[in-house]
């Protein structure tokens, strides 16, 4: 049974559940609920679609009508956020600190520095020192009210973006229905129980290359599960593989580090930042991983 | 990169990131909500009320809501007017003076000419003036055909301790006007005759010049969270009011006294008095727990006022799931009353009379009881119907210790049985 | 006021502070805010219900107040 598709979005039964899937925040999105009848089901999509759209539309980098690019062009000026944004800011600046300065949302400028297509790479040291002095958190003054971007500094969310998405379209669900919901924006994931004790989701881990091939399952009744790394973007420097994470600190992909990690933890954005520290760990990812007691899965 | 010991900054993270999500509440919570419910009241055999609330609140913004109340209510039947049974028939003069009522022999007098529509309106804007601090300002404004009143309150709550403690103050000034039917009578004077021509003195039915009287509340109180499944509050509250607090509508029988002919039959009706200022105090504590899916809250208030009424209220809530959303609440209520110091269910002839005097059970010593259960379910997206039933039950004592001839026969309290249903229906806009 | 509502409501008082003084060690984290976010545990989720009960209890008893105001508003005394 399924309903055609309309506003962007599919519904459709799966037996023992819904799925609702539609395409945002360059992913394929897929969130499962379950519930009694596809009216609900069809509810539910429209609110999560809505959610979702209104997410990537107000922080997307690629837009010219969002708060992003107000503050990415503001010239130096102070500009003032809503509580949202404030929000996303803050818990970016906790980030900032607690990674050591390794997760920085100003650090997206280094793109321009750096093609993760596969190809040989001879990195530019100029033009990547260049592009350090115009990086850093520490540089940013935000109050709770208004933030002020020195000229030339950009932020960008899409490190947070699609965890964050994730945590609030379940968040958003598990408020209107009692259904169990288990959200999936290209792999990050965030599952919500309704709080019964009923039997959780179970995710299977597939290696790349070796798609429809589960090398791995869990089963989650509550939390998040977020991957860092994405073994199809890595370029070769002095014949080494180096993957896409880049390293605020020294303006380079990290050395060394998994070719993915997955972690789960209590929420989506939680799952994202830890994965992404890890891989930020390069060499010491796993050692970083066991001392934060979580559950993951690299792949070298 | 160091080798080595890594530092555990997970419960940061966790932190951190509930904060970003709100930690479990989204954000914007909704755009408003409709709550409203209709209430039947009966006493058997006396009052009968209808009351309908229309409750609308709306988020106009993150940082600000607003909150319209509308009250509807119709009510007619006979209330006791303060006077004591008789061996023989009574005739009491209505409000008007032209019309009147007769009581027959044995009963508590009632008086039956009450029937009376009031609505009332309440506004109220809640505005967020940082993450932790909220300020309220509200206005009421409220009509009866012999009653007006409007008011205006304002408070503040700020959270502490990441948001386990809330404190709160908050004030109201209300400014009512009674329009006695008649005018408001002489208190401690006769109640006239009843006019035998049929026609009164006055204009017959109309409310008459108003009398003023003026309340001022203060609430203080403290919410605390005391763990994962638990919440308690405290509050303390003052009330104070002057200016008219009569029921102008009650009298007091004034009985001939032990030596007389008919010990304890009435000679005469008088008006009654009450003190123009009140001081009323409260200290109420309340305990929310979630049990297993079940809620239970248990309450407290003591209160005490300077006319010598003091009462204890207890009451119950329990609410218990049932599959698909449904709930089940019953509830219990206990209310313990002590005699305002001048309370006096009659005054005998040839004594000195008091300075106030007042045969309003109100105010007189009684316990009280309520059952409730309450039914409620989800009836589409966001919406919530529920339906209730209640018994409510005053028991007093038959009369004062020193009753004398025909108070002796006779229960001087009149007590109350009352049924109560409502229906509520609720949304989420 | 009477002996033994003084003692009453010096044991209340005593009461509250205990529970202010305690109150750095009292509370949740904030991510163990789950159950209290439900609606049944809001404090004030049956408010349109608490108004028709204290309107019908101030109306037929002697007190008033506690959870919220006790002022008049209705010729109901």
């Amino acid at each position: 049974m399924s309903s055609s598709p309309q506003g962007g979005y599919a519904v459709r039964n799966a037996g023992a559940h819904w799925a609702i899937t539609y395409a945002a925040m360059a992913s394929p999105c897929e969130i499962l609920v379950h519930c009694d009848n596809a009216s609900e089901a069809d509810e539910m999509a429209s609110l999560v679609y809505v959610e979702t759209m209104r997410i990537e539309r107000k922080f997307s980098r690629y837009r010219d009508d969002n708060i992003v690019h107000a503050i990415n062009h503001s010239d130096g000026a102070a500009v003032p956020v809503d509580e949202e944004t404030s929000r996303l800011l803050r818990y970016a600046g906790q980030c900032y600190e607690l990674s050591d300065g390794r997760f920085d949302i100003t650090s997206g400028i280094l793109r321009h520095a750096w093609t993760f297509d596969g190809g040989v790479v001879t990195p530019d040291d100029a033009l990547i020192e260049a592009l350090r002095a115009r990086l850093g958190w520490q540089r940013i003054e935000f109050d709770g009210a208004a933030v002020r971007l020195p000229r030339g500094m950009e932020i960008d969310l899409g490190g947070v973006g699609k965890e964050y998405a994730a945590d609030r379209v379940a968040a958003l669900l598990a408020k209107t229905a009692a259904a169990a919901v288990l959200v999936n924006f290209g792999g990050d994931i965030r599952a919500t129980g309704s709080g019964d004790g009923r039997r959780g989701w179970k995710i299977g881990i597939e290696e790349p290359g070796r798609e429809n091939v589960a090398v791995g399952q869990i089963e989650i009744a509550e939390g998040g599960v977020a991957t860092s790394g994405d073994s199809r973007r890595f370029c070769v420097v002095d014949g080494v593989r180096l993957g896409h994470i880049l390293d605020p600190r020294t303006g380079r992909p990290v050395a060394g580090a998994p070719r993915s990690a997955t972690v789960i933890a209590d929420t989506c954005t939680a799952a994202g930042f830890l994965a992404t520290m890890a891989m930020l760990h390069g060499p010491d990812a796993e050692a970083f991983l066991d001392a934060q007691e979580v559950v993951y899965h690299c792949m070298r | 990169m160091q080798l080595g010991a890594h530092r555990p900054i997970r419960t940061a993270v966790t932190a951190f990131t509930a904060t970003l999500l709100g930690s479990g509440t989204v954000a914007a919570s909704g755009s408003g909500k409709i709550d409203s419910s209709l209430l039947i009241y009966s006493e058997s055999g006396r009052v009968k009320v209808a009351e309908g609330v229309l409750d609308l609140s709306r988020n106009l913004s993150e940082r600000r809501s607003v909150g319209l109340r509308l009250t509807l209510d119709a009510l007619t039947g006979a209330s006791p007017n303060g006077a004591t049974p008789s061996n023989h028939i009574q005739t009491f003069t209505g409000p008007s003076g032209g019309s009147s009522y007769v009581v027959n022999p044995g009963k508590t007098p009632l008086d039956d000419t009450f029937s009376d529509q009031r609505v009332a309106l309440d506004g109220s804007l809640r505005e967020s003036l940082n993450r932790i601090t909220f300020l309220t300002v509200g206005g009421h404004l409220s009509w009866e055909h012999d009653y007006s009143s409007f008011g205006v309150n304002s408070g503040i709550t700020r959270e502490f301790d990441r948001r386990n403690t809330t404190l709160g103050v908050s004030a109201a000034y209300t400014h009512d006007i009674v329009r006695p039917i008649g005018g408001a009578p002489d208190p401690l004077t006769s109640m006239p005759p009843p006019s035998t021509t049929g026609e009164g003195e006055d204009d017959g039915g109309e409310a008459g010049p108003g009398e003023g009287k003026d309340v001022f509340d203060v609430v203080a109180g403290v919410n605390q969270i005391l763990g994962r499944n638990t919440i308690a509050r405290l509050d303390y509250s003052l009330s104070r009011s002057s200016g008219y607090l009569n029921d102008p509508y009650k009298i007091l029988s004034v009985v001939q006294d032990q030596n007389s002919a008919a010990p304890g039959e009435p000679s005469d009706y008088v008006y009654e008095r009450r003190p123009d200022t009140r001081n009323k105090q409260a200290l109420f504590g309340e305990l929310r727990r979630y049990i297993a899916g079940s809620t239970l809250d248990l309450s407290y208030r003591y209160f005490w006022d300077d006319w010598g009424i003091t009462s204890h209220t207890a009451d119950f809530f329990l609410r218990l799931p049932v599959r698909g959303d449904h709930a089940l609440e019953p509830h219990f209520r206990w209310y313990r009353q002590s005699e305002a110091d001048f309370y006096n269910a009659y005054l005998v002839g040839g004594q000195a009379a008091p300075n106030y005097a007042s045969a309003d059970t109100r105010l007189a010593a009684f316990d009280a009881v309520t059952y409730g259960l309450k039914y409620s379910l989800p009836v589409d997206a966001g919406s919530r119907l529920s339906v209730s039933a209640e018994y409510y039950k005053q028991l007093g004592e038959r009369g004062p210790p020193d009753a004398f001839g025909v108070l002796r026969q006779y229960n001087l309290f009149p007590g109350l049985d009352v049924f109560m249903v409502r229906i509520g229906f609720s949304h989420e806009l | 006021m009477k002996r033994p509502t003084m003692y009453l409501l010096l044991l209340l008082v005593v009461a509250a502070m205990a529970v202010l003084g305690g109150c750095a060690s009292l509370g949740v984290e904030v991510w163990e805010r789950d159950v209290l976010a439900k609606s049944e545990m809001q404090l004030d989720n049956a408010a349109v219900d608490r108004a028709l009960d204290d309107h019908i209890y101030f109306s037929k008893e002697g007190s008033s107040g506690g959870r919220g105001f006790g002022g008049g508003g209705c010729g109901c005394n």
